[in-house]
């Protein structure tokens, strides 16, 4: 009867134990405490949120020849056409690479870049496809080196670029000039300053040298019918402004610098007046007192000249 | 007085205007201020300009030009350029005197005036210039540096070099030979 009484009380103690221990346990467990025991010990996080990005199986493309471009001289008033090739390398494949992608620029500093945007492609060799561009170089575009600025890409967007070479752009100094020939309607002896009646002569830049000068070169006017009297070159003067009667004096068969008249490169096209472009006017200041009334003209001496250097 | 109010009066000095035609021609040159032509004392180099057209008619040019010391000529002085020419060369000569200092410059000056026929009126003609300067360096600085093949007499001389080396060698070892035959026999 004791040991049964015994075994009871050990049985409640066992159970009264368990769910104490229960009690104990459970929500220290739940609580996770051993969960960051190894970052506690060593320091390290044992957890953590980061950003991964992977691009598998792509390289991106290079540019490893870009041909030679010789010098090449400006087309007057007009554009200069320039053609070359560039291969494209890609080691995932010819097939990685956008044949869309090759654009070519010819680039100087404060010059207007030049460029093409979509180059042909030939078909693929290998792991390359050579493109072919073409570009237009107008006639004012700066003399000099111009960077060869070539790129494309790859099907991912990965870009290739390579502008490492130069090509020189020659000089050209060269002009256009209209009318060619000048009148006067009629002219007294008494008249001072009487202006020709077609011009100003409009001289257009039609290279790209820099600031060209203007000089002309007069010859005494011989009469057409009394072939003794003139109308001297000093008697002529020519200049930037209307008339031209306040501008540079002429000497006769010698080149004399108009003063003012400069003509910087640019796209006379736009007719300005100032772009790639100057007018002169010519004026006759007076003639002399004893000459008759005849036609002069400047098939003795020879043609008047304006140039520019 | 009447009369030589009449004759002032009506004194007509009139210049008559037929040229409506645009004249647009040009040169172009390889070499400019920034850009000059290096040539070391003693060297010769032809340097090729091109003259352009552009316009409707064709024009004709004479050419004239000057140079520090002379050492530019003109192949030839009268060009005849076409309408729509633009590669018509102008071949000048530059030859720099063997006693040329280094780091001295020569300027070359080339102007082109246009030969125009103008019976009955005054013609406007185009005349335009260009100039550039020859700086003197060495010879490694040339533009001809490196473009110069080895002359024909220095091939013939390399192989004749070899040549002899070739037959001296054989003569050697066959002197040799005979030495060796010649010891065994005694």
């Amino acid at each position: 009867m004791e040991n049964i009484y015994l075994n009871m009380r050990r049985g409640k103690f066992l159970i009264v134990l368990f769910v104490a221990v229960a009690l104990l346990v459970v929500p220290v467990t739940s609580a996770n405490p051993f969960s960051d025991f190894w970052g506690r010990i060593t320091g390290e996080a044992s957890s953590g949120s980061t950003s991964l990005n992977i691009t598998i199986g792509n390289s991106a493309p290079t540019i490893p020849y870009v041909q030679v471009i010789t010098a090449k001289n400006p087309t007057e008033d007009s554009t200069t056409t320039i053609t070359f090739n560039f291969t494209v390398t890609d080691s995932d494949g010819s097939s990685n690479i956008n044949t869309s992608s090759g654009k070519a620029y010819f680039q100087k500093s404060v010059e207007t870049t030049r460029s093409n945007l979509s180059c042909a492609n030939y078909p693929a060799v290998g792991n390359s496809i050579n493109f072919s561009c073409t570009i237009d170089m107008w006639y004012y575009d700066g003399n000099g080196a111009w960077t060869i600025n070539v790129t494309a890409s790859d099907i991912n967007g990965a870009d290739a670029e390579n502008s490492s070479t130069t090509f020189t752009y020659n000089i050209l100094t060269a002009m256009k000039m209209s009318p060619t020939s000048l009148s006067w309607t009629s002219v007294n002896l008494q008249d001072n300053d009487t202006g020709s009646n077609n011009d100003p002569v409009v001289i257009n830049n039609t290279g790209n040298a820099e600031s060209l000068g203007v000089n002309t070169t007069a010859y005494n006017l011989q009469g057409e019918t009394t072939t003794t009297e003139y109308i001297y070159a000093n008697n002529f003067t020519i200049g930037i402004s209307s008339e031209g009667c306040s501008g540079t004096a002429m000497s006769n068969a010698t080149a004399i610098a108009i003063s003012s008249a400069t003509l910087p490169n640019g796209n006379h096209s736009v007719n300005d007046g100032s772009t790639g472009q100057e007018q002169i006017y010519f004026c006759i200041k007076g003639v002399p007192p004893t000459i008759s009334s005849q036609s002069y003209s400047s098939a003795a001496y020879g043609s008047w000249s304006v140039g520019v250097s | 007085m009447k009369n030589k109010t009449f004759l002032f009066a009506s004194a007509v000095f009139l210049i008559l205007s037929l040229g409506v035609f645009v004249q647009a021609a040009g040169i172009a040159a390889p070499y400019w201020k920034d850009n000059p032509l290096l040539l070391s004392p003693g060297e010769k180099n032809t340097v090729i300009l091109y003259l352009q057209n552009t316009g409707e008619e064709s024009m004709t040019f004479e050419a004239l030009i000057s140079s520090d010391g002379d050492i530019a000529s003109l192949k030839e002085t009268i060009y005849e350029v076409g309408a729509g020419e633009i590669d018509v060369p102008v071949e000048v000569e530059v030859v720099v005197p063997e006693n040329a200092q280094r780091g001295s410059a020569y300027q070359v000056s080339l102007s082109f005036n246009q030969i125009a026929s103008g019976e009955g009126m005054v013609v406007v003609a185009s005349a335009f210039s260009t100039s550039f300067p020859v700086n003197i360096v060495s010879l490694e600085e040339s533009v001809l540096y490196g473009s110069n093949p080895p002359s024909t007499f220095s091939y013939w001389l390399i192989i004749l070099i070899i040549f002899g080396v070739v037959v001296l060698g054989f003569v050697w070892v066959k002197i040799s030979k005979k030495k060796k035959t010649s010891k065994k026999f005694k």
